[in-house]
């Protein structure tokens, strides 16, 4: 965890998944953020639907465990948000990154750019490659 | 010389088959977490990512930022 430094990016359940599966991509992202002092979010709800999935919980580890990553939890009060973005959306955990991203002024890092389709106009997501 | 029970046997941390062992803190050093992770990551790499990143942000202006902020019930960000 890091509370000092800028979050400018979060990482969505897709994301997540591929950082568990080695992704090459992932890995450049999450160093240049960390090489410009900044922090990669990572949703709660987007880390506890690709704990369900990944293979390889060690690796979950060991991101969560990195300086240039942080936890984010959802306020409560943000509620109505996230359901209205839930209906957007289609999931709770692409609402959270979602949510999250809007609030920090942040990008979404995802391999389902399509399930963003409804929220973003072109300045939201960063699309990791099929 | 037996060793003593009240010292512990120090063991190096295991990591699953694709991984790596790191040289540096894998809390600390991102390198060092990505290796571990079985991720090698290269300069042109990273910097393909920078740009790319680059490229989002500087789309992101207020108002589209706004734009979608409103969409989901949020106030607009402080000018």
């Amino acid at each position: 965890m890091n509370g000092i430094r800028p979050v400018t990016l979060v990482l969505d359940t897709s994301a997540i998944l591929e950082f568990t599966r080695q992704s090459l991509h992932v890995g450049e992202v999450l160093t240049q953020v960390d090489d410009e002092g900044a922090a990669a979010g990572l949703p709660l709800a987007c880390l506890v639907e690709a704990a369900q999935a990944a293979v390889d919980g060690d690796r979950l580890d060991l991101l969560v465990g990195h300086a240039a990553t942080v936890v984010l939890a959802d306020d409560p009060g943000s509620w109505r948000m996230l359901s209205a973005t839930y209906t957007l959306v289609g999931s709770f955990d692409s609402a959270a990154a979602a949510l999250n991203a809007l609030d920090l002024d942040a990008s979404v890092l995802t391999r389902r750019p399509e399930r963003y389709a409804n929220v973003d106009n072109g300045t939201l997501l960063i699309a990791l490659p099929n | 010389m037996s060793r003593s029970p009240s010292i512990p046997v120090l063991q190096s941390r295991r990591y699953p088959d694709g991984m790596s062992q790191p040289t540096g803190d894998v809390r600390t050093d991102m390198r060092a977490m990505l290796t571990a992770a079985g991720i090698e990551v290269t300069d042109e790499g990273v910097e393909r990512a920078r740009v790319q990143m680059v490229k989002v942000k500087a789309r992101r202006t207020p108002e589209k930022l706004n734009a979608m902020r409103a969409k989901l019930g949020m106030p607009p960000l402080p000018a």
